[in-house]
C-alpha cells in the first residue's frame, strides 16, 4: 500500500449481527474498482446472492469514497452508497446513492476508503469511527429522533467536527423512500437499508491526511488548472446575463452572477459581481440555487452557498426565511440544492401568490424542514408527481377509507397552503395510514399495491415515470436518443449528467458543435434542442462516454452535478474544458499512472459490474426486452408532431431501436440482448463473472 | 500631461465597470483632473493622436462604431466585443436594442429571450417601460418579425419569426422557464 497515495488504506467491514469489526486493505482488495460504486459492485457481486431481498440481514450496504475524496481536487466531497434498492420494483437491484457534505473527507482522514455494513444488530445502535477505530454503540436513545438531533447527539459525543451520516424516522420505519443525510442537507438515497439494520447513524472523526504521490509543484498545478475551468453548478460556463467579460450569455444557465444581484440576507449584503472566470477567489459566487429554483425573489432570502468538501461551487444555498419561523415555528435558515430545494412546493399546484411568490418559497422551507429531519426521498419529483396523480383521478378516494381520506385538509392544498405538509410529509415518514404508507413504497410498489397496471404510468408524459419504480432523468428533453439510452440503463432514476452537462452549458450550437467534435468525433454527437436527427454512432459514443464518466465520477469520488469537464467559461480555449482532467487527478494523487482511456476502460469495468449484476439479480440475459425498456410517453407528442419536426422532442421507435444497438456494440455486448459477451467480461478484468453468469446460462 | 499609459487604464477602467468610453470623455475626465495632452512648452498632441499611440502600444485597446460614425473605446481584457456591441445598441434607443438582442438570440442559439432579461444589467429597463415599448413594436412595420409568447408560468417571451417558428420557440421557452427547474 505505502507506494500509492489518494487512498486511506482500509476499508472497514461491520458485520451487526456479530458486532465483529474487521478491515480490508483497499488497494489490494478494490484497485481495479477504484473506490465508490466500485466498491459497492465488487462487494455485492461476490457476497449477496441473487434471491436477496433489500431489507434481509443478507443484504449489505456499502459507503465507499474514492482516491480524490479529502484532497484538495474541487468537488471531491462524495459518497456512493449501494446497496440492493427497496424501491427497485419487482425485484430489488443493485443501485446507488450519491451523497455529498463531508463525511467522505472525514471518513478518509479517519483511515478509511469506505464501509461494509452487513448483518443487523438486534437493537438500535449507531457506528463510530475514529482515527483507525469504530465501535458499534447502543443508539436506542436516538432511535425515533430526527436527523437533526441524532446529528447533536452524536456530534456532542465525537466533537464538533465529526461528520454524521444519519436515518431519520422514515429510514427507522423502513419507507422505501427514504435517505441517509450528511452536514446538513446532503443526502443519498438508502435510508430504509439502514433502518432495517438496526443503524441509526455513521458517526466519523478523522485527524489524518490523505497522501499525494505525485509531485507536490504539479499537482498544485493540476488544480489550479481544474479551478480555472469550473464554470458554476451543472457546469454551466455562460452567464445567465450580459457581463462584460462574456462572449455569450443564456438566461438558462445555473450561473446567475451578476453586479447588482445581492445576496440580501447577508450582513452586509454581497453582491455578487460581474465573475469574471479568471478571479478564482470568486467562483463560489456564481451559483444561486435558490435564486435559480424559487425564482428572483430568494435573492433578498440568500446567506451564502454552502456544500460539499473542497468545492468552490458551494450549490446548497442557505436561505433566511423569517416568516417560517413564526407561522409555522420551524427554523428560518433552510439550505438544499436542485430537487431537495423545491421539494416541499412541488405537492401543490398554485399558490395564492403565484408560482414564485413568497408562499411558494415557504412550501420549499417546509418540504427542506421535514425532508431533511424525517429523512424522506421524493424519488426525484416522482413522489410529488404520484400524489398528484392519485389526487387528481380520484385514487386516493378509492384506495384509501373514507375516515382516512377525510382527515387530510384537502382545501388547504387546493388554496396553496404550505401547512398542508404537515399532514402529509410525517405520516410518510411514519407510515401512518394506506394514503402515506403506499406514496412512501416507490411508483412501483404502490402501483402493485393497489392493483394498478405499470403501463398506465408509462402512458403519461406528465409523470415522467420511466421503469422499475423510477422516473427519467435527463433523457431526450436534455440529449435526444442519448438520453434515453442512458435512462435504460440504471434500476433507479439514471442519476447521470455527463450529457445534460454538456448540453445545458449555456454555449451557442455552433460552439457545443465544435466542442463535439474532440469529444466524440463529429458535429453529429449532438442536436440542437428541439431539433432532433436521426441517430448516428457519435450519438452511441456520447452515451457510453456519459456512462463511463458518470461511474468513474462516483468511484474516484468527484460530483457528477459538476463534470465531466466537457466544456470551460475561457474564451482563449474556445471554451474547450478538459476531458482528461480525471485522469490527471488520479494519477497525481494515487501514483498509479493512468491515461484517459486507461482510467475510461476502469470505468467500463465498474458500469459492467453493475449490468452483470442488474443481468443476475433478474436472472435474464434479455435486457434489451425485460430490462432497458422505454415508457410510451418517450413516442408521443400532445400535437401529434412527428419525430425529427423542430419543436417536439417525440422520439421515433424504429430509431431508438438502432440507438439501442449502436450502443451496445460501442460497448461490446450482443446486439440482440444488451448483455455482455464473454470477450467483453474478459477485456475488463471480469472472467470470473463470465464464468459464473456462464454457469447460471446468463452470458452470450 | 497625459501619456498613451494613461489613456490606455482609463478605458481599461471604464470596461471593467462596464462602460464604453468616447474620445470626448476621454478629454472631458483628464481635463477634470487638470491634466492636458503633452507638456506646457510644446503645442499638446491632439487627443486623437494620443488614442492612436495608446492602441499601438496597448494591443487590448478596441474601436467599435454604429451609424454615427462616433468610435468608442473599449479594453479586449475586460469586455468582449459580444458586450460592447450590445452596449452600442442601447445608444439606438429601446426599440433597436430589444429587436437585435431578440433577433441574434433567435438566430445564434437558437432560442427566445425572456423579457424579463431587459430588466438586467446592462440592458436596464424597467417592466413598467418595456410594456409600451412592445406595443410600439407591434404596430411599427420594422419589427414585424418580432414575436411574443407566455409560458405555462405567465412570463413573456421574445423571438425573431425568421429564425425560429412559432411550435419550436414556445417549446424552447416553456423549457428555459419551467422545463430546466422541473428537470434539475
Ligand atoms: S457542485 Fe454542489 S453537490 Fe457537487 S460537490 Fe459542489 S457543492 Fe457538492
Amino acid at each position: 500500500m505505502a507506494q500509492y497515495g489518494g487512498w486511506a488504506g482500509k476499508v472497514l467491514r461491520v458485520d451487526l449481527s456479530t458486532g465483529r469489526i474487521t478491515t480490508e486493505d483497499t488497494v489490494e482488495k478494490y484497485r481495479d474498482y477504484v473506490g465508490g460504486t466500485g466498491i459497492g459492485y465488487k462487494v455485492l457481486w461476490d457476497e449477496v446472492g441473487p434471491n436477496v431481498k433489500a431489507f434481509d440481514p443478507e443484504n449489505k450496504i456499502i459507503f465507499a469514497t474514492g482516491p480524490l475524496a479529502g484532497t484538495s481536487a474541487p468537488c471531491n466531497g462524495r459518497t456512493a452508497i449501494t446497496t440492493l434498492w427497496p424501491s427497485c420494483w419487482p425485484k430489488h437491484l443493485v443501485a446507488s446513492g450519491h451523497m455529498g457534505g463531508h463525511f467522505a473527507a472525514e471518513l478518509k482522514y479517519a483511515g478509511f476508503d469506505g464501509v461494509i455494513v452487513e448483518g443487523r444488530a438486534d437493537h438500535p445502535v449507531w457506528l463510530a469511527i475514529s482515527d483507525g477505530k469504530a465501535e458499534i454503540r447502543d443508539g436506542r436513545h436516538l432511535w425515533g429522533q430526527g436527523i437533526r438531533r441524532t446529528n447533536y447527539e452524536i456530534s456532542r459525543e465525537m466533537g464538533a467536527e465529526a461528520a454524521v451520516a444519519a436515518i431519520g424516522q422514515a429510514g427507522e420505519n423502513m419507507v422505501p423512500l427514504s435517505v441517509i443525510s450528511n452536514s446538513g442537507s446532503h443526502t443519498g438515497a438508502g435510508g430504509a437499508v439502514l433502518g432495517s439494520k438496526n443503524l441509526k447513524a455513521i458517526g466519523v472523526r478523522g485527524t489524518g491526511s490523505i497522501r499525494i504521490a505525485g509531485d507536490k509543484g504539479d499537482w498544485e498545478k493540476a488544480v489550479k488548472h481544474h479551478l480555472s475551468i469550473l464554470g458554476a453548478n451543472n457546469q454551466h460556463v455562460v452567464p445567465n446575463s450580459p457581463q462584460p467579460w462574456a462572449e455569450y450569455y443564456n438566461p438558462g444557465t445555473r450561473w446567475l452572477a451578476a453586479r447588482g444581484r445581492v445576496w440580501g440576507a447577508s450582513d452586509p449584503p454581497i453582491d455578487t459581481g460581474t465573475g469574471d472566470p479568471h478571479n478564482l477567489n470568486r467562483i463560489a459566487y456564481r451559483t444561486n440555487s435558490a435564486a435559480f429554483f424559487l425564482g428572483p425573489d430568494a435573492w433578498k432570502n440568500t446567506v451564502r452557498g454552502n456544500g460539499c468538501t473542497a468545492c468552490p461551487i458551494r450549490c446548497h444555498t442557505r436561505i433566511k426565511v423569517p416568516a417560517v419561523a413564526s407561522k409555522y415555528g420551524i427554523s428560518e435558515i433552510g439550505q438544499s440544492t436542485c430537487i431537495r430545494l423545491v421539494l416541499g412546493k412541488r405537492f401543490f399546484k398554485k399558490f395564492p401568490d403565484g408560482p414564485l411568490g413568497q408562499t411558494s418559497i415557504e412550501a420549499c422551507m417546509l418540504g427542506m424542514h421535514f425532508a431533511d429531519d424525517l429523512g424522506i426521498w421524493d424519488n426525484y419529483g416522482q413522489l410529488q408527481r404520484d400524489f398528484h396523480k392519485c389526487h387528481n383521478e380520484g385514487i386516493f378516494k378509492n384506495k384509501v377509507g373514507a375516515k382516512e381520506y377525510q382527515s387530510y385538509s384537502w382545501d388547504k392544498l387546493e388554496r396553496g397552503d404550505p401547512a398542508f405538509l404537515f399532514e402529509l410529509l410525517p405520516r410518510i415518514a411514519n407510515r401512518e395510514g394506506e394514503l402515506a404508507t403506499a406514496l412512501g413504497l416507490g411508483t412501483g410498489f404502490m402501483l402493485e399495491r393497489w392493483s394498478i397496471p405499470e403501463a398506465e404510468w408509462k402512458k403519461d408524459h406528465q409523470l415522467n415515470y420511466w421503469k422499475h419504480g423510477h422516473p427519467k432523468h435527463h433523457s431526450h428533453e436534455d440529449a435526444g436518443q442519448c438520453g434515453v439510452v442512458i435512462n435504460t440503463q440504471y434500476n433507479r432514476d439514471a442519476q447521470c449528467h455527463s450529457h445534460s452537462n454538456f448540453t445545458r452549458n449555456g454555449l451557442p450550437i455552433e460552439v457545443q458543435k465544435k466542442l463535439a467534435v474532440d469529444l466524440w468525433g463529429s458535429e453529429a454527437a449532438i442536436d440542437p434542442l428541439g431539433e432532433f436527427t436521426p441517430m448516428n454512432a457519435h450519438k452511441a459514443k456520447m452515451a457510453k462516454w456519459s456512462l463511463l464518466r458518470k461511474e468513474l465520477h462516483d468511484s474516484i469520488a468527484l460530483c457528477n452535478w459538476m463534470g465531466p469537464w466537457s466544456a470551460s467559461p475561457l474564451k482563449e480555449r474556445g471554451y474547450k474544458g478538459d476531458d482528461s482532467l480525471e485522469s490527471l487527478l488520479y494519477s497525481l494523487a494515487t501514483g498509479d499512472g493512468k491515461s484517459r482511456e486507461e482510467l475510461d476502460e476502469v470505468a467500463e469495468r465498474i458500469f459492467v459490474l453493475h449490468r452483470a449484476l442488474t443481468i443476475r439479480g433478474m436472472g435474464t440475459r434479455d435486457m434489451r426486452t425485460q430490462h432497458d425498456t422505454i415508457p410510451d410517453w418517450v413516442f408521443a407528442d400532445e400535437k401529434d408532431r412527428a419525430p425529427f419536426t423542430k419543436g417536439t422532442i417525440r422520439m421515433d421507435k424504429t430509431d431508438i431501436g438502432n440507438a439501442m444497438t449502436m450502443f451496445y456494440r460501442e460497448l461490446g455486448w450482443d446486439t440482440a440482448t444488451g448483455s455482455p459477451t464473454r470477450d467483453t467480461y474478459k477485456r475488463l478484468g471480469l472472467p470470473e463473472v463470465a464464468e459464473e453468469l456462464g454457469k447460471a446460462g446468463l452470458t452470450v | 500631461m497625459i501619456y498613451p499609459l494613461e489613456v490606455a487604464e482609463f478605458i481599461r477602467e471604464n470596461s471593467k465597470a462596464g462602460e464604453l468610453v468616447t474620445a470626448a470623455l476621454i478629454e472631458s475626465a483628464f481635463e477634470e483632473h487638470g491634466l492636458a495632452a503633452g507638456n506646457a512648452e510644446e503645442e499638446p498632441p491632439s487627443i486623437s493622436a494620443l488614442i492612436e499611440e495608446a492602441f499601438r502600444s496597448h494591443g487590448d485597446l478596441k474601436e467599435i462604431s454604429d451609424d454615427s460614425g462616433i468610435a468608442r473605446y473599449f479594453s479586449g481584457l475586460f469586455m468582449t466585443e459580444a458586450y460592447a456591441r450590445v452596449l452600442l445598441l442601447k445608444l439606438q434607443g429601446p426599440l433597436e436594442m430589444i429587436a437585435e438582442v431578440i433577433r441574434e438570440n433567435s438566430r445564434a442559439y437558437p432560442r427566445p429571450v425572456p423579457l424579463a432579461l431587459f430588466e438586467w444589467s446592462p440592458f436596464d429597463l424597467s417592466r413598467e417601460r418595456i410594456e409600451p415599448i412592445l406595443k410600439e413594436m407591434a404596430e411599427s412595420p420594422g419589427y414585424r418579425d418580432i414575436a411574443l409568447l407566455t409560458t405555462s408560468i405567465g412570463n413573456l417571451f421574445a423571438y425573431s419569426t425568421d429564425y425560429l417558428e412559432p411550435g419550436h420557440a414556445e417549446m424552447l421557452a416553456e423549457w428555459i422557464d419551467v422545463g430546466q427547474a422541473e428537470n434539475p
